[in-house]
């Protein structure tokens, strides 16, 4: 298995505002040299943020930078090399967040990461695997608003032995808030500073959906495949192993850091954990059945 | 129709994980992924390099005589769809290329 690119991570730039975030076993270090971007970054992986009270000490496996160029653009530069310039300001967070979760799911993990969001009930957990716009956000959203508790909404890491699934909580990305009417609670007290809108996606806060909804860990009970659709017919049923792994190792997002690309190890852990199809189209009918499986 | 005189095998760099009778198989070099029932899982273990279609065939009667009629188009559909996504290689190429026209 090659080993992960580490960096020592040096003392920030005097006037810097660094955000250090956390994933799993891997970390990631941004220095702004606008305090204005720090906090608009902030606003959205919050949660991710881990404390650096001794930057001398601690090592980062990735390394960004965020320079305002100008007035209106910034530059982003990952590790040694600089990688985008003369973004405006919303492109670059949303560059960021892209980057950021990049290299966090790509690097340094002794765990499978999965592109899935992470929910539990209890230490219960459950994994929603699918691709982007099949309806992960939004349910994960319901899920919240009905007493689940929020791990993540892209990237969920799972030990191969699927004892413990860590969660990625930067705030959850809904392209559309239309299915939940007015239960979305965007104008609760915080929402100011919970809430960001770049480019027509929203990022909400889990802990202003609900608040103490925020969870780092869970044991994972159920692998599940959810598809939002209003032509298939509403379906909720137990996979076999071999579907699962089918369905689940493409979803494997650090596969170059696995042996055999992952495939025994993502095997393995359909073996131990339960997969499930679920297509729906009505979310009070989802959170009932998803509620079932945390509860048996 | 595949000729019965060709020895399948399964392609190299080609994994095979079997879960409660099912299979995944899983081409490492591509990524391709095939998700094999019961039936499909059985007949890719016969294809050992060694037997012909035709003792595939045959082997699969005996062992399913009430369905012995269907046998050989469910081996050459099966067989198809795994030489298609690059999971089986056959003894001479051809034969199987004339039959995908």
């Amino acid at each position: 298995m090659p080993s992960p690119r580490r960096f020592s991570i040096p003392p920030s730039a005097d006037g810097a505002t660094r955000l250090v975030v956390k994933f799993a076993d891997t970390l990631a270090s941004i220095d702004f040299d606008d305090r204005s971007l720090a906090q608009r970054a902030s606003s959205i992986l919050r949660h991710c943020v881990v404390p650096c009270t001794a930057p001398t000490n601690a090592r980062a496996h990735f390394v960004f930078q965020v320079e305002s160029a100008d007035e209106s653009t910034c530059a982003l530069i990952s590790g040694d090399t600089a990688a985008v310039r003369g973004l405006e300001e919303s492109a670059l967070i949303e560059r960021l967040i892209y980057e950021i979760s990049l290299a966090l799911g790509t690097g340094g993990h002794s765990s499978l990461v999965f592109h899935a969001a992470g929910l539990s009930s209890a230490d219960r957990g459950i994994v929603l695997c699918g691709k982007s716009g099949c309806g992960k956000s939004t349910l994960s959203t319901a899920l919240i608003l009905a007493g689940f508790d929020f791990l993540s909404d892209e990237l969920v890491a799972i030990r191969a032995d699927a004892t413990r699934m860590d969660g990625f909580p930067r705030a959850i990305a809904l392209k559309d808030l239309t299915p939940f009417g007015g239960d979305v609670r965007v104008d609760a007290p915080d929402a100011v500073n919970a809430t960001a809108t770049l480019n027509g996606m929203t990022y909400l806060d889990p802990c202003t959906l609900r608040p103490g909804s925020l969870r780092r860990q869970a044991t994972p009970r159920a692998l599940v495949f959810p598809l939002y659709s209003t032509v298939a017919p509403p379906e909720f049923r137990r996979l076999s192993p071999a579907e699962t792994a089918f369905l689940l190792l493409p979803r494997l997002v650090n596969t170059r850091q696995q042996v055999d690309r992952g495939f025994r190890a993502v095997t393995g852990l359909a073996r131990m954990v339960s997969g499930f199809r679920l297509v729906y189209r009505d979310l009070a009918q989802a959170i009932a059945w998803l509620a079932q499986i945390v509860g048996e | 129709m595949i000729g019965d005189g060709n020895r399948p095998r399964p392609a190299p760099d080609v994994q095979i994980e079997i879960l409660d009778g099912e299979a995944v198989v899983f081409h490492v070099a591509t990524l391709q992924i095939l998700h094999l029932n019961r039936s499909a899982a059985l007949i890719w273990y016969l294809c050992d390099g060694r037997r012909t279609v035709a003792e595939i065939c045959a082997l699969l009667a005996d062992a399913y005589p009430s369905a012995a009629e269907q046998i050989r188009d469910d081996v050459e559909r099966t067989l198809r769809l795994l030489w298609e996504k690059g999971a089986l290689v056959a003894e001479s190429a051809e034969v199987f290329d004339s039959t995908l026209g």
